[in-house]
């Protein structure tokens, strides 16, 4: 039987975003319409089982983040600039915390590093309908991860 | 006085800004603070310049963490540099590993600004 993995990764990331970015989570019922600007970050690992988390969330969401991170306002160049990077780097905390939740501290995990790239409502709407994806409301941004095991 | 240089690795800009701003904020008497995108970059660094600490993150590309501290342990540069992880390794065999190599503290992410002022104390209080 395939393991849940909905509520770790929602107690996760809501810990993450509120430690690392000062940003407050609530679950999201409903996923509703995709939001403008979507952004899907991923990075895979491996560890006693091969695996990819995935993070997609409104490029509002990821200036949001960077402004919080750097102290500055979301209007500020480097904000801007490092918006991408931030959302990168929440998804690798949130990664690693939840690798070491699922394998334990004695198992040796290797990560690759984050990719991000635009998407398209459709993807938008395909992560939400996962039965496997987690639904956050973050700062009342819209945020979707979803964790994929190899061999269920 | 020592002049305190320091090396921030990390291949996140946000990661290595967020760094240099809590040193500032806990007033590390730093001389200078210079930045590397992955370990390759440190190695470089740590070969031109007179640095005495070194911030690490584990998962980065080209050279990660654990090749850049193996490649120091290797070339007997950790008896002159400080090194503390700064990652979301959760790995205690990992890390107990890296500390048998030579690396001084490590600092699981996110931290908060009085962790790595606790880590900095220690690291320095240990090299001065």
């Amino acid at each position: 039987m395939m393991t849940d993995h909905r509520a770790q990764l929602v107690r996760i990331a809501s810990t993450v975003f509120e430690e690392q970015a000062f940003m407050f989570s609530d679950e999201l019922v409903q996923p509703g319409e995709a939001p403008a600007g979507l952004l899907e970050t991923t990075m895979s690992f491996a560890g006693p089982r091969r695996g990819r988390l995935m993070m997609a969330a409104p490029h509002a969401l990821a200036l949001l983040a960077a402004a919080n991170m750097l102290g500055l306002e979301p209007e500020e160049e480097p904000a801007r600039e490092q918006a991408v990077d931030a959302l990168m780097e929440l998804l690798n905390v949130i990664c690693g915390h939840l690798a070491t939740e699922i394998f334990g501290t004695e198992a040796v995990v290797r990560m690759t590093v984050p990719a991000a790239q635009a998407i398209e409502p459709g993807r938008w709407g395909e992560l939400a309908g996962g039965s496997a994806t987690a639904r956050l409301l973050v700062d009342e941004q819209p945020v979707l991860l979803a964790l994929e095991l190899d061999g269920g | 006085m020592m002049a305190w240089n320091v090396l921030v690795a990390d291949d996140s800009a946000t990661v290595r800004a967020v760094l240099v701003k809590t040193f500032q904020m806990v007033q590390a008497p730093f001389e200078r603070v210079l930045q590397a995108a992955n370990g390759r970059e440190a190695l470089e660094l740590i070969e031109r310049e007179p640095i005495n600490l070194l911030f690490t993150d584990i998962n980065m590309p080209e050279m990660d963490g654990v090749e850049l501290i193996e490649t120091m342990a290797a070339r007997g540069l950790l008896e002159r540099i400080a090194v503390a992880i700064v990652s979301t390794e959760g790995s205690a065999t990992r890390i107990e590993r890296l500390r048998e190599l030579g690396v001084r503290a490590y600092l699981r992410k996110p931290f908060s600004p009085e962790h790595l002022g606790q880590v900095l104390g220690q690291m320095m209080g240990e090299k001065s």
